[in-house]
């Protein structure tokens, strides 16, 4: 399910709120309107029911107390009447009644009441034909006292129309539906823009990240920068990505900028040398030298092309895919051999001295890969009738320890931090005299991470250059 | 007219200084390091300078801005590997006259180096007319009262110089300086020798010679303005 914006989630939940509280304040004030109404004419009632009950205790002759009673429920006039009746229980026959005398029985106001009587001594108050539709009969709130009187027991039953309650009842109620109504109406139309304002920020955050381009990440855009509080931890966060994507980016493009120059530098040399020799005809032997020198180039960028091709692979994938038991002792012996018969002819020589026999966990063609360029390294930069030294110790701790030592050391202490980026080369001219592309440190230093190593170097005039890897040792070990 | 190569893949500049001896016929001096270049092009009057950005102990924009803060005005050509158009703005906005990005057409670089020679000495046009004489710059043919002069290339070379400095004393310091490279061998009258060969090829027995002679200052093609 697709989730609900903010902006739709919060006016629902504002809207719904107002709702109800609107629709709880307004039948709390219809119940308490009702209530004040009828408690009126209950007093009203109750005050007619103790003076009806004073008269009767009264010792006076039966004519006036008849012109009494009906004197007190305001007999004869429409407007306030009330209407009464009373009996006794062991007569059918009216005390009195309200009703005219010419009224036929069943026309009578009162017929006895249907409900159960009060107990003797008590009161209820009750409603008579409330739900009555309009027209018909007016609905008539009632008091039915029920007390013993000289050996007998007394109903008096006084009655008051509450059609007033009802219509002022109904009258509210109307009222009540057309402004809670009216004010729901209000509220879902305005919590919808309230919401959108409140959202204000993360709308111009959205605007403000649009602009945002590749170009622009490591400029002080900094977004947001009027965040409210709870945004900020989000800005905070976003920050630190723009910053690490910007310097991701230069990265990317520095090395994209120097993987062209370096390409482009052995093309320029063979394009200038096909077309010099294609500008007038020459000897045989001028057109055999600039072939040979194409070759070579040829050859130049068929390694670069070949290393850079390496280093994708090797960012490819953080781990090594297979790793296999490799002993190092062993592969570090035989590489000794191959770069000696190499360095005899320049005059150095490669020597294995303390070896211990170790296994790592690795790929074999990646290891060798790794030695055979720091080897190639030291006998390139080192002295030219120097000694290049190996040495593989078990230790310290759960590592394995290979070091490659050439008895050169001139690389500045400010370089070294540098030196395993990629293309990076100590003479910044990246001067192509001694070969190399400036990529050799940089598959040194991934594929030791691969095999979740370290590399360090150090040099020093008089120590010379130690190229120092350790290595996880091989738990089978 | 001698070019200056500094370039530190010496492969790249042998070729350029072979491509521009054999179609212009200019003098050519290398220099495979920053230090050197700079050291050079301080200390000869070269009238092109051929410039690599990324070149071993100093660097090339370096050696342009001391150029120019010595106030030196010989055209610069850059001609880099670096080819942003942040490189570019940067390399023009430092001093150059030009700028070419590896790898590049070596017709076009050779254009390129004859129009900014050509600007030097103040001539749009690749052919100049002197009198009779018509000398085309671009493809090196010398035309004589409308017929065609075979001339060798130390002869050309002489006669271009005096032909695009027409009206100019020019001693015989100046054009060893600016026809010879350092590693060429002179001898103290080769430049009469090369010129009584101008000579003989252009305006034997001339009552009004083309190639003055003007004593103890130099030689001079066309009218001296008075």
């Amino acid at each position: 399910m697709k989730p609900l914006s903010i902006r739709l989630q919060l006016s629902l939940m504002m809207s719904l709120l107002t709702l109800v509280i609107i629709t709880v304040l307004s039948v709390a004030a219809y119940i308490e309107f009702e209530e004040s109404l009828l408690g009126n004419i209950d007093a009203t009632l109750r005050a007619i029911g103790e003076g009806l009950r004073a008269e009767l205790e009264d010792e006076e002759p039966q004519e006036n107390r008849l012109a009494e009673l009906r004197a007190f429920t305001g007999y004869g006039s429409r407007e306030y009447a009330s209407q009464c009746r009373i009996w006794t229980d062991a007569n059918e026959v009216d005390l009195f009644s309200s009703d005219p005398p010419e009224t036929p029985a069943d026309q009578r106001f009162f017929r006895p009441p249907s409900s159960e009587p009060p107990a003797v001594g008590d009161f209820r108050l009750f409603d008579i034909a409330r739900d009555a539709r309009p027209g018909t009969r007016r609905p008539l709130r009632a008091l039915w006292i029920r007390y013993p009187l000289r050996e007998q027991i007394v109903n008096i039953v006084v009655a008051r129309s509450s059609y007033h309650v009802y219509h002022e009842l109904g009258e509210f109620l109307r009222l009540l539906l057309v402004t809670g109504g009216g004010i729901t109406l209000i509220a879902l139309l305005l919590v919808p823009r309230i919401v959108a304002w409140g959202l204000r920020p993360i709308t111009r955050a959205r605007g403000q990240l649009e602009q945002i381009t590749h170009r622009s990440l490591g400029q002080e855009n900094r977004i947001m920068g009027d965040a409210p509080v709870e945004l900020r931890p989000f800005r905070t966060a976003l920050d630190g990505m723009l910053v690490r994507l910007d310097k991701a980016m230069r990265q990317q493009e520095r090395l994209t900028a120097d993987a062209a120059h370096e390409l482009r530098t052995p093309l320029a040399i063979m394009k200038s040398t096909l077309q010099t020799m294609r500008m007038q005809p020459r000897k045989v032997t001028e057109y055999e030298e600039g072939v040979d020198e194409t070759l070579q180039d040829i050859e130049r960028m068929e390694q670069l092309v070949g290393q850079l091709l390496t280093l994708a692979r090797l960012d490819a994938g953080d781990e090594v895919p297979d790793p296999v038991e490799v002993r190092l002792d062993a592969l570090l012996e035989s590489l000794a051999d191959v770069f000696n018969c190499r360095a005899r002819r320049q005059g150095a020589r490669v020597i294995c001295a303390n070896v211990a026999a170790v296994r790592v966990l690795g790929n074999e063609t990646e290891l060798r890969q790794l030695f055979s360029n720091l080897l190639d390294n030291a006998l390139r930069y080192g002295p030219p009738t120097g000694v290049v030294r190996i040495t593989l110790q078990d230790g310290p701790g759960p590592w394995v320890t290979a070091c490659v030592h050439d008895e050169g050391g001139d690389i500045p202490p400010d370089k070294l931090p540098y030196l395993f980026d990629r293309f990076y080369r100590v003479d910044p001219s990246r001067s192509h005299a001694y070969g190399g592309s400036g990529l050799g440190l940089a598959i040194a230093r991934q594929t030791v991470q691969r095999h979740h190593g370290t590399i360090a170097i150090t040099s020093d005039p008089q120590a010379g250059t130690v190229v120092a890897i350790q290595l996880p040792r091989s738990p089978n070990a | 007219m001698r070019v200056l190569i500094v370039e530190d893949e010496a492969r790249l500049a042998r070729n350029v200084a072979k491509a521009l001896k054999e179609t212009t016929s200019y003098a050519v001096d290398i220099s495979l390091d920053g230090e050197d270049g700079r050291h050079q092009a301080l200390s000869n009057p070269y009238d092109l300078i051929v410039l690599d950005l990324m070149l071993p102990k100093v660097d090339g924009l370096e050696i342009l801005r001391d150029l120019r803060r010595h106030g030196s005005r010989v055209p610069v050509l850059i001609l880099t590997a670096k080819d942003t158009t942040q490189d570019i703005v940067q390399g023009l906005n430092s001093g150059s006259d030009d700028y070419l990005t590896k790898p590049f057409d070596m017709g076009e670089f050779l254009a390129r180096c004859k129009a900014l020679v050509r600007r030097t000495y103040d001539r749009p046009d690749p052919v100049v007319s002197v009198g009779e004489l018509s000398v085309d710059t671009a493809s090196r043919r010398v035309t004589f009262r409308g017929q065609p002069v075979s001339l060798r290339a130390m002869e050309y070379r002489l006669l271009e110089y005096l032909v695009l400095r027409t009206g100019q004393v020019v001693s015989k310091e100046e054009i060893l300086e600016h026809l010879y490279d350092f590693n060429a061998e002179t001898f103290s009258n080769v430049i009469e020798v090369y010129v009584s060969a101008l000579r003989r090829k252009l305006d034997a027995g001339s009552p009004c010679p083309l190639i003055r002679t003007v004593r103890n200052q130099g030689y001079v093609i066309g009218d001296v303005p008075t």
